[in-house]
């Protein structure tokens, strides 16, 4: 797919929506699209994993083995949502392991491609891991509300602050 | 205006004595998912039965000889005149003695009380509805009437999160709402073994939404206060504005008539000023513990 179809996608994925027209430039000639079948491993946990992939169409899943519980899915991702961010900040070694649940489509970004236009311009590089920090910080709001268990079978009772104080 | 969902009834608030029980008997009882049931309850005297109306979003105060009072929110069709559906989840000492009756057995209803989900402002517009765990159970009598006045509204999105996939409510019935016309999204926080939907929680399914107009959409959310929270905050920052929002308050509260002061929520009280408030009435005091 020429970059200039490429950047007409990015424009309308939630992920890269927000970046100036140049950074679009940059990260649509940086990257290809890829079809993913259901069923697709597209990275393992503790695996390396060499792409930024952006969900054009789909659904992809996160999962994380627990011993005992096997492969664990703790979050599920669509379209404009972006996955393997740790091929990005982290070298490539993957936290959890990334499954297509449905035939998807999905934009694939090499991460050191990417790395080395950070590295070469500072100003692609700022909106690039500005949009990282905000999907990342959305996801930490996510993963917070889905630790508060809140709608657990019973409501968690209101602690005694007059016993705790007297402790 | 050709509904009598949309412009519902006289104030269903004036038309009884809001101190007067009447007795209602168990008709029947339907295990929802673990701990959560529904009962459908129905008047012993005719005549209250025959002039008994509500508006979805409305509810209902229950009392048990013995155990005690509580409010339980409207979950059956408004149409629906012969029984009055509750689906209650065993929190404590009343739901638990209520839990331990059988088809048959009376108990005393007071009400209808409270306000009710604006249908009215909702036509020509697209509906969001977001809600999470039981929370379902005070949206489904205003999907029932917009399902039944399907073609009065834009686009319809349920987007609903339980705990596990086992604690959906109401699953049953999402087929034949996908078929009349509403969009039902589900989410779970915690994924089984075989579950294929989604994983994460509701404010996601918000963040997803496409086809999503946030200047002609109207949003009512129900669940615990921290989810309606981060739902308000992602629908603002979404597009929308404060007035588009209506939120169900469900903290604790004891006369049902504004007059005990229990749930006071600033200058309002949950009971009759509430439980459904439009989000920018109610934002300041969002906050506020230990009601
Ligand atoms: C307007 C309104 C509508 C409601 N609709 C429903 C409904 O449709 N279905 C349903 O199952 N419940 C509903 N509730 C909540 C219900 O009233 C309480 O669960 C019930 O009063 C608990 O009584 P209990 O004696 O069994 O438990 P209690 O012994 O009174 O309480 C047991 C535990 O539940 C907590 N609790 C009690 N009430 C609430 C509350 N309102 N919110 C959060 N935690 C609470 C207490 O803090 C305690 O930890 C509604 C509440 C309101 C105010």
């Amino acid at each position: 797919m020429d970059p200039s179809q490429l950047r007409f996608i990015l424009e309308e994925l939630r992920f890269s929506a927000m970046l100036p027209a140049e950074v679009l430039d940059q990260l649509a000639a940086a990257s290809t699209i890829k079809q993913i079948p259901a069923g697709t491993v597209i990275f393992r946990e503790g695996g390396t994993n060499d792409n930024l992939y952006l969900i054009r169409d789909g659904r992809l899943a996160l999962e994380m083995s627990v011993p005992g519980r096997g492969a664990v899915r703790i979050l599920t991702l669509g379209a404009g949502e972006m996955v393997g961010w740790s091929a990005l900040l982290d070298e490539g070694k993957m936290t959890a392991s990334a499954i297509a649940v449905e035939d998807s489509e999905v934009v694939v970004a090499e991460a050191e491609k990417l790395r080395q236009l950070c590295r070469a311009n500072r100003d692609f590089g700022y909106h690039l891991m500005e949009q990282m920090a905000a999907a990342l910080s959305k996801r930490l709001v996510a993963t917070r509300l889905q630790l508060l268990d809140l709608f657990a079978a019973s409501p968690t009772p209101v602690p005694d602050r007059t016993s705790e104080s007297e402790a | 205006m050709s509904s009598s969902y949309v412009a519902p009834l006289p104030d269903p608030r004036l038309a009884t004595d809001p101190w007067r029980a009447s007795t209602v008997a168990i008709r029947a009882v339907r295990p929802e998912v673990e701990g959560v049931s529904t009962y459908d309850l129905a008047f012993q005297d005719e005549a209250v039965r025959a002039s008994y109306r509500f508006a979805p979003g409305q509810f209902n105060m229950l009392y048990l000889p013995g155990a005690g009072e509580i409010a339980i929110s409207i979950s059956d069709d408004p149409r629906n005149t012969a029984t009055c559906a509750h689906t209650i989840r065993v929190a404590g000492n009343v739901t638990r003695t209520l839990a331990g009756m059988k088809v048959g057995d009376t108990l005393g209803l007071r009400g209808p009380f409270g306000t009710s989900w604006p249908l009215a402002e909702c036509i020509g517009r697209d509906v969001v509805l977001v809600t999470g765990g039981i929370g379902l159970a005070p949206i489904r009598p205003a999907i029932c009437a917009l399902l039944h006045q399907r073609r009065q509204f834009g686009r319809l999105n349920l987007l609903y999160g339980a705990r596990s996939p086992d604690t959906l409510l109401y699953a049953r019935e999402y087929d034949d709402w996908s078929e009349r016309g509403l969009i039902v999204h589900t989410t779970v926080d915690r994924s089984a073994l075989g579950w294929m939907g989604n994983v994460g929680v509701v404010t996601l399914l918000l963040e997803r939404l496409r086809s999503f107009d946030p200047r002609n959409t109207v949003l009512f959310c129900c669940g615990p206060e921290v989810m309606m929270r981060f739902t308000v905050l992602t629908a603002l920052n979404r597009g929308m504005s404060p007035e588009q929002i209506w939120i169900s308050m469900e903290r604790n509260m004891q006369c049902a008539v504004g007059l005990c002061g229990h749930c006071q929520l600033g200058p309002d009280f949950i009971c009759k000023d509430g439980p459904v408030f439009r989000y920018d009435r109610i934002a300041p005091f969002l906050d506020v513990e230990g009601l």
